[in-house]
Order: structure tokens, then C-alpha cells, then sequence
């Protein structure tokens, strides 16, 4: 049965001719080389071909680890972020518009990240398809991996729990840092009451382990979380094992759509900018 | 020249047939098959990683095509419009399944993209479940279960020139009275 499907598309595949022919293979890498070269200078020189570093204000909602998540508008919105300025390479994105326009779910076309929040001239970590996280993984000593509640952050942290609301999850990609990755993984839920009642149920169990958790060696927070003049509603979930810097996602919706970031442990949190750059290109 | 001019060069020479047709085979559509190829070379090649080898770029541009594809809702609609056309053209038959083709492509044209994506990846590019899964970013019972949708549609599509490639062996244990139904 499978063999009589691989036949019927290897010879759909065979049955499309494709020109290898040596002479027009240097056109097209000439065609390629003009389009890569000022692209990977721009890339050196440090412009980010998507989004901008605006700053993001964020406002917290800390819930007490016992409250309840409420449905409904984000909790009040700070003052307006800065607009980002024009890129140099607008004509160059000009390129891409067309297939930017179907391109929202995935973040923005080409996206990438500046190396460094704070430095105007620095490079940028673009988006890589392959890279994912690692897995959280807690100290023996803790209760994290016994605990129900915690177990499951794994699978609302990465989009993929209550299969029963639609869509799949699927992973972006990762940005590439110093000091680790940053996965990005989206979803795009049957409904808006769908992707909030996603949030409202990831709230609950993060809160409950942390609840449970109480002086654990793994200290975990989960936080409410709303970006300056941004659309949705966001969660926070961090955890922190004495490390500098805790392990934290994001997961925020808008509308049906949904991105989880994922910042592993000991790396800089981008999640904000990351959720504010994915928003923008929708 | 820099160490990614040559993979480029070496790329386009040796590798741009086989990712023009595993476009094709998502997008069903020629014109499509190379914009898609064309977006995912430059993008690519774009970014600020080490491509220091043919394989390995290839690799990625095979993702990015992938990802690019699922990502387009304008692939995917170019694809569906297409069908008419492959469903009326006319290949002169050379093999067993030659006449099957144009039936084939109209029939993956029926697919969302995600089920498409999963059955080349799986019945063309010959990867298991787990790397279908790994290459998507989904899990392997996403996979299963888009492997299971499309073939579904296939079948209803191209009759019983398909069967269920995926369909697990029953195992039939005997009960004490000899009966294999179960009882109620």
C-alpha cells in the first residue's frame, strides 16, 4: 500500500521536468548572490530586517498563587511604546510583502532579533527553523517532576495541551544567544474563547504548582502579563532554581492566535520584545 | 569567493532540481515550486550562520521551503487553483502509474497544507514519523493523525489506489469459546 503511494508521487515528482542545465544554474546563482550579499551586510552591520526595539513597557498582573484567572480585557494599558523608525532596507522587504501578508502566525517574515536590547550597532539573531529549548529539567531534590500540576506546564508552555480546542502547535523556530535559545512555538486556536479559556486553564496549573511546590528548590511564578498598547492577553510563567536568570515563558493570545516563547534557563528574557515583534507582524 | 558563495554555487548546481520538485510536490504548482525555492535560497543564505557545507545547506533550505509553504496562505491557495489544471493534463503513460499522476496531483490538491506536507515528507521523502514530526515542529500524533485525514481523502479521491499505508496489523486473540467477537 505505501509503496504503491510512493510510486504514484515519485512519479508525479519525475513527471515535472526541472532544467539542470549548467549554464542557467550560474544565472541563478548570480540572481541568489545579488539578493543574499546586501542582505548578510545589513545582517553584519547590525539592522534588524523585521520589528524594531521599541520599548516595551509591561504591565504585571502578579496574581497570588491561589487567585483565580479572569477572562476578559488585560489589566490597564501603560503609555504608548516608541514607533519604530523606517528601515534602510525597506525596499528590500518590499520583496517579501506579498508573502509577508500570509506570514502572521509564523512572526514576521525574516525575523530577527538585535544581539544586544540596549546597543544601537550590533548584530541581530535571526529566527532559525531548527533550533528548539532544551527541556526543563529540575534537581533531584525538588518535588517539580512528582508534582501533577508542574508535569503539565510542560505541555501548555509549549501550546500543545487541550488538543479539543483547535489547532496544533507548532514550533517557529528559536533565536540563538550567547548564552542559549529562545524557542517560539504558535498556535491558532478554533475560537477566541478558545485560546483565553488556553490561557485561563495554563494560569491554573502554574499557579497550582506553585502553590504545591511552596519552599521547593524550584520556585515557580506565574504572572499575568500585559504589553503596552498591544492587543491580547499574556502570561508569565517563571522558573528560577538560584540560576541569574530563571527559566521563562511567555504565552500570550490574540484573537484565535496564540506564540509561546520559551527562554531557557540563564539566558537574557527577549520574551516581551519577541511577543511585541510577533503582534506587530499580524 | 567566501566559503557560502561556494555552497550556494555547489547548491544550485547539484541540489536545485531535487528542491524544485519537493516544492512541487507541496505547492503543485511549477511557478510556485521555484518562487518557494527562490524565497527559501535567499532567506537562507540570508542569515548569519555557518554554511559550510552542501548537506547541511541543503538541509535548511528544505525546512525553510517547508516552513514557508505552511506558512503561505497564498502557496497553499495557489495550489487548490491549480487543480483543475492537473486534473485535465495529459502525460503519455510510461510506467504502471504513469496515468495515475495527474490524477495524484489533483487529488493532493484536496489536502490542507499540513496534510500534504505529511504525506510527502513521508511517502516521498521517505522520513519516519518521528523526523516528519521533527522536521514540522509538531508532534508524532499530529502527524499520524494528518497522515490518517489525508489518506481518508486520498481514497476518496483515487479509490483503491490507495489503500491505508499507515493502517496497523489487528492481532486477533483467540477467547476461550472461540468466538472473535466480543461480548457484550
Amino acid at each position: 500500500m505505501a509503496e504503491n503511494l510512493r510510486a504514484m508521487l515519485g512519479d508525479m515528482a519525475e513527471r515535472e521536468p526541472v532544467e539542470v542545465d549548467p549554464a542557467r544554474s550560474a544565472d541563478y546563482v548570480h540572481l541568489y548572490s545579488s539578493a543574499i550579499r546586501p542582505r548578510r551586510r545589513a545582517r553584519a552591520a547590525g539592522v534588524a530586517l523585521a520589528g524594531g526595539a521599541a520599548t516595551v513597557a509591561v504591565v504585571l498582573g502578579v496574581h497570588a498563587v491561589t487567585s483565580a484567572w479572569t477572562p476578559g480585557p488585560s489589566d490597564p494599558v501603560a503609555p504608548a511604546t516608541t514607533e519604530p523608525e523606517p528601515s534602510p532596507l525597506d525596499s528590500i522587504r518590499e520583496q517579501d510583502d506579498e508573502s509577508a501578508a500570509g506570514a502572521s502566525l509564523f512572526g514576521p517574515e525574516d525575523w530577527a532579533i538585535p544581539v544586544d536590547p540596549d546597543a544601537s550597532e550590533v548584530g541581530t539573531l535571526p529566527l532559525d527553523p531548527v533550533l528548539r529549548a532544551a527541556a526543563f529539567e529540575s534537581s533531584s531534590d525538588s518535588a517539580f517532576s512528582t508534582t501533577e500540576q508542574c508535569v503539565a506546564l510542560e505541555g501548555w508552555d509549549g501550546l500543545e495541551a487541550e488538543p479539543s480546542l483547535g489547532g496544533e502547535a507548532f514550533t517557529a523556530g528559536g533565536f540563538a544567544t550567547a548564552d542559549g535559545v529562545i524557542e517560539v512555538r504558535v498556535r491558532d486556536f478554533s475560537t477566541s474563547a478558545a485560546a483565553t479559556d488556553y490561557l485561563a486553564q495554563a494560569e491554573e496549573d502554574a499557579s497550582g504548582c506553585a502553590a504545591a511546590l511552596g519552599d521547593d528548590p524550584v520556585q515557580v511564578t506565574a504572572e499575568t502579563v500585559a504589553l503596552t498598547t498591544m492587543r491580547g492577553d499574556g502570561l508569565r510563567v517563571r522558573f528560577a532554581t538560584g540560576e541569574p536568570a530563571p527559566r521563562t515563558v511567555w504565552i500570550h493570545v490574540d484573537g484565535t492566535a496564540a506564540i509561546a516563547v520559551t527562554v531557557e534557563e540563564g539566558v537574557d528574557d527577549r520574551g516581551a520584545e519577541i511577543v511585541q515583534d510577533w503582534l506587530r507582524s499580524r | 569567493m567566501r566559503s557560502w558563495e561556494g555552497v550556494l554555487a555547489r547548491l544550485v548546481e547539484e541540489r536545485r532540481g531535487a528542491l524544485v520538485r519537493y516544492a512541487y510536490m507541496l505547492t503543485g504548482d511549477r511557478s510556485a515550486a521555484e518562487d518557494l525555492v527562490h524565497d527559501a535560497i535567499i532567506r537562507t543564505f540570508s542569515r548569519a550562520r555557518r554554511l559550510d557545507e552542501v548537506h547541511g545547506a541543503e538541509a535548511y533550505v528544505r525546512r525553510t521551503i517547508t516552513t514557508l509553504f505552511l506558512n503561505s496562505r497564498r502557496a497553499a491557495a495557489t495550489a487548490r487553483s491549480k487543480r483543475h489544471l492537473l486534473l485535465a493534463r495529459d502525460f503519455p503513460p510510461a510506467d504502471e502509474h504513469a496515468g495515475e499522476a495527474p490524477a495524484v496531483a489533483g487529488a493532493l490538491a484536496t489536502l490542507t497544507p499540513r496534510q500534504r506536507a505529511c504525506i510527502v515528507l513521508r511517502f516521498y521523502e521517505d522520513l519516519s514519523t518521528l523526523e516528519t514530526a521533527e522536521q514540522l515542529g509538531i508532534s508524532p500524533g499530529g502527524v499520524k493523525r494528518h497522515v490518517h485525514d489525508a489518506m481518508a481523502r486520498l481514497r476518496e479521491e483515487l479509490g483503491d489506489w490507495v489503500g491505508d499505508p499507515e493502517a496497523e496489523p489487528v492481532e486477533v486473540t483467540p477467547t476461550k469459546g472461540g468466538g472473535s467477537w466480543p461480548r457484550t
